[in-house]
Order: C-alpha cells, then structure tokens, then sequence
C-alpha cells in the first residue's frame, strides 16, 4: 500500500475511532501515564497494522489493537517501577476492608490487563462497554456461549487474582 | 472476594467520564505522533523512546528550561529616545508578546506574559510552560503531557544577565529618556500586517533597537533586535491585557508531580561548551561540527536533542548528563555576548581534526585567547599587544 494511501487510511480510522480509544483507555488505565503510554501504543499498533484494517473488520481489530496496547503499558508500569504507589504494591499492603475504592480498581485494571487477549477482550465489552452477549459474540466471532464462558472465566481469574493479593498480606 | 464486588467495582470504573485533561491528553499525543512518525518519518523504536522515556522527557525538559533563558543574557549600556513610544512600553502593568529568535520563518514562537518581574512563557515547538520568576531567580517548568513540574535555580552568573525581552526594551529606553543628547532616528512607514506603521532606529555599541509603532495610538507593533550577529523579533505586543495573575503563579498546579531533582543551571563552563560541540557533530552533524554556531542553532537543535540521545547506548544518568551538558554549553556561549571576543570557525571540519581550529575566545580584560580545534582539544595562546 502507498504511503499516501496508509496516511489516509490511518487519518480517517483514528477519527473515527478516537473517542472509543479515548474512552475505552482511560477507563482501563486509570492513570494518565499509564494512558498516555496506551495510547501511544494504540497509535502505533493502529499504524503497524493498518493495511489489515479494512472498513468491514477495522472495529474489532481496533478494539484488540487497544486492549492490547493498554496491557503494554501496565507492563511497562511494572517493569519501570516494580510495585508502584499505584499499583500492585499497594494493594497488596492492604486487607481487602482496607481496600478502598479506588485501590481496589487500580488493582482490578491492572488485573484486566493481566487477562489472557480473549478473556480481557470479553469482560471489557460486557463490563465497561455494557455491550449484551450477543454483540459481544459477533464482535468477536464466537458463539453467545462462548462469550459467556469467556466472561466467567476472566471473573474467576480476576477473583483468584485478587484474593492471592490479599493472602500474601 | 466476592465476584458480584468485582463486577461492581468493573461498572463503577464504566460509568467514570473521562476528564477534559485526558482529552487534551489524547488530542496532544495524536498530534504529536502525526508530525514526528508520520510526517516527519520517526522510525519506531525512536518513537517509542522517544514518547515513553521518562529520562528523554526530562532531557527535553531542561531543553526547554534553557531556550527560556536564550537571548535573557544581553546587557545594554547604550541607547537612545522618542517619547511617545516610549511610554507605554514603560509604564504596561501587563504586556503579551511574541519573539522569535534568529530567522524569523524558521525560528520558534515564544509567546511572553509578562507581568512585573514574572514571565509565563510557551513555544511553538514545544509544550513545555515556564513560569519565571526574575525577582526570585527561579523557574518553574510544566510538563502538560506527563504532568511533571521541575524548578530551575537561575541564580548566579545566570541571574547577573537575566532579563525578559520586554526588559532589554525597556532598560533601553529609560536610559534614553535619561540622555537628552539621545536621539531616535526615524525611519518612514511601512506596512505591518496590513496596517501603518511608524518606525524608529535607536541604538548603542551593543544593540540596535528598531521599532515599529501604529502612529494613532503610538503603541508598539513590532520591535526588531539587533545585537552583534544575533537577531530578535518581538510582535504581536498587546499592551495591559487582562491577565490572570494565576498565569505566572509559581505553585506547583493541582495533579502535576514537581521533579525531586531541582535543576541547577547556575553553573556552565567550558567544559560544558566542549561537550556541546561533540553533541553537535556527533548527533547532528554525521561528524562534522555545524557551518555556524550562535544561540539560534542551539535553540533549533534543542527540540530535537531529546530523541537523538534516547538511542543512545548509554545510562539513563549519563543521557541526563548530556542533555544538561548541552544546554549549559549555549549558556555559556551565551554568556561570551557580554564577557569576551570570539569566534567559530567549525565550518567545515571533522571531529578530531587537530590541525584545524574551530572556536576561539578572549575574556574581557585578558591577552589570553582560548583555542579549540577540531579534536576538542582546548589550548591557551598569549596575545600581542
């Protein structure tokens, strides 16, 4: 594909996706350096592969392209700063009715971001985009059963995710 | 835990808006990824370490700490008068401007507030805000993108010749209206953004001021510096504006992080300047020192300087050691303005060539010259009488 061609492609997908990646980012990161680095990623990942965006699938792909660019960046959070204030570290000083609010979805999108591709594809979409089963199914071509299993799954993972944090204290 | 908690906290963090600053955020970063990796062709490893070291932000930092001192270090102990426009460049309480430093199409806008002794300052090329603070010698530098704050100490030989560009103007022109021999010369009309305007040329042996005023209300539209090689425009001059005095408030504004590190640029020497040069030819030039060397090229360079040192094999100390490094080498250039003769010669020479000299300088007051030649190797020769 011609340079030209991919500036345009690229230009016009991010504007039609902005607010989702804006949204959807933020509510997973939390933290605005943890988002900018997202979104950065998101960009980037957006730009590396926009010659497999065409308009029919580019949604989906978006949406995997951010969820996976939001994991980079909560590992690269970690890799810099081992436990941070923000984030492993300190839920782990805490017993969970210690844990207030805010600390506890810290830990919980740093969780997410943990989350096999799959599993944290499907529990984003049902839980911070409300979307039903059936879209969620469509979206990522699987049946309605299968994206309900993919949800419990990432329930369960986050739970025993949580709770190993609460044990080590 | 319970997986019903889990789910709420999951719907709680659905139904949080995202904040305007987070807009802006995301509006910054898209802006910025077009011009330098699309636009400007950033390979993507650059990119990403560019955007993502924190070590690169902070050089770009103290970058952006230094262009907010360039051209600060001129002394003026010459001019010359004409009343009418004098005035309200004296007596503004608050004063917005534009400048650019060096060729004025290619060099970076820096937009002044200024009120009293403080400054709010911005560029074109940058985001960074510097808020400075003459009286107190100090400078605080914000960071919108990560939302880091650092303050600078300013003090010292810095401070001795530290002024706002407004300042020169008007250090000036107090001393002409003090000398009644002094005397502007006129210099007709000109057309100024599709407007009249009436100039007048004053100037001593270290500056020529010119400036252009609207002749109905005998306010300054534009000022024009010459001062040795060196050129500065100053426009778009709105005089009293109405100004938050929160602009140039020197609190650490409310979610910005201030740096532990103060940065300490109080302290430049030659030593700086050699280490300057070696960035020049090194990371800018593909080995060969830059045709001339004045604040300007420094300041076109400076942008840029935080993604040539992130590749660096180097340690993250020893990139912020660099960045600094270079920054304290303008200054000092800078400072040789007002302190000694010199020259730069580089045109032309490789790094390492020690058969060619490539910057000369003599104190003020001394028969010494310092010599550098082209393997930076620094050598003192006496002078003749």
């Amino acid at each position: 594909m011609k340079r030209s061609k991919r500036v345009e492609r690229f230009n016009r997908l991010r504007a039609e996706h902005s607010e989702m990646l804006t949204s959807v980012l933020w509510k997973l990161a939390g933290d605005r350096e943890v988002f900018a680095e997202a979104f950065q990623n998101a960009l980037m990942g957006i730009w590396e592969h926009i010659e497999k965006l065409d308009d029919q699938h580019a949604g989906g792909y978006i949406y995997r392209i951010t969820l996976s660019a939001n994991s980079k960046a909560w590992r690269n959070r970690l890799g810099r700063d081992g436990c941070s204030d923000q984030s492993w570290g300190e839920a782990e000083a805490c017993p969970e009715d210690m844990l207030d609010q805010n600390e506890t979805a810290t830990t919980i999108r740093q969780a997410v971001a943990e989350l096999p591709t799959k599993q944290s594809q499907a529990v984003a979409l049902r839980y911070l985009e409300a979307q039903d089963y059936e879209t969620i199914a469509k979206q990522m071509s699987c049946s309605q059963a299968g994206a309900r299993s993919l949800v419990s799954k990432a329930i369960a993972t986050l739970r025993t995710k949580l709770e190993s944090f609460i044990e080590q204290e | 835990m319970q997986d019903n908690r889990i789910e709420g906290i999951l719907k709680a963090i659905r139904n949080e808006p995202v904040p305007d600053d987070v807009h802006e955020l995301a509006t910054h970063i898209t802006s910025e990824f077009e011009q330098e990796f699309i636009v400007n062709g950033l390979s993507t490893s650059l990119w990403e370490r560019v955007m993502k070291s924190r070590v690169t932000r902070f050089v770009a930092a103290v970058a952006a700490v230094v262009i907010g001192l360039v051209g600060v270090g001129v002394l003026i102990d010459e001019s010359v008068s004409f009343a009418e426009v004098v005035k309200p460049l004296l007596n503004a309480g608050t004063v917005e401007l534009d400048f650019v430093v060096g060729d004025e199409k290619d060099g970076p806008i820096v937009h002044d507030v200024v009120v009293g002794s403080k400054i709010r300052r911005t560029f074109s090329n940058m985001n960074t805000v510097l808020i400075i603070d003459l009286d107190a010698a100090k400078m605080l530098a914000l960071e919108p993108s990560d939302k880091s704050a650092a303050l600078v100490d300013i003090k010292g030989p810095v401070e001795k010749g530290t002024k706002n560009y407004l300042g020169i103007v008007r250090n000036v022109l107090a001393e002409v209206e003090a000398d009644p021999n002094r005397t502007a010369r006129p210099l007709g009309e000109r057309e100024i953004d599709g407007r009249t305007a009436v100039g007048f040329e004053v100037g001593g042996k270290d500056m020529k001021l010119t400036i252009w005023a609207d002749p109905e209300t005998s306010l300054a539209m534009r000022i024009e510096m010459q001062y040795g090689e060196s050129r500065t425009v100053l426009k778009n001059i709105r005089f009293d504006v109405d100004t938050n005095e929160s602009l140039v408030s020197m609190d650490v504004p409310a979610g910005y992080t201030l740096q532990e590190a103060t940065f300490d640029m109080t302290q430049f020497s030659e030593k700086d300047f050699v280490a300057s040069l070696e960035v020049f030819a090194e990371q800018f030039g593909n080995g060969a020192f830059p045709d001339t060397l004045s604040t300007e090229v420094y300041m076109k360079q400076m942008a840029g300087l935080a993604a040539k040192i992130a590749p660096l094999d180097i340690s993250v100390n020893e990139k912020t050691q660099l960045g600094i490094q270079f920054a304290r080498g303008m200054l000092f250039l800078q400072s040789l303005d007002h302190r000694a003769e010199w020259g730069y010669t580089g045109k032309g020479v490789q790094l390492g060539d020690a058969e060619n000299t490539i910057f000369w300088y003599q104190l003020n007051g001394t028969k010494v010259r310092r010599v550098i030649d082209g393997d930076l190797k620094v050598q003192e020769t006496a002078v003749a009488e």
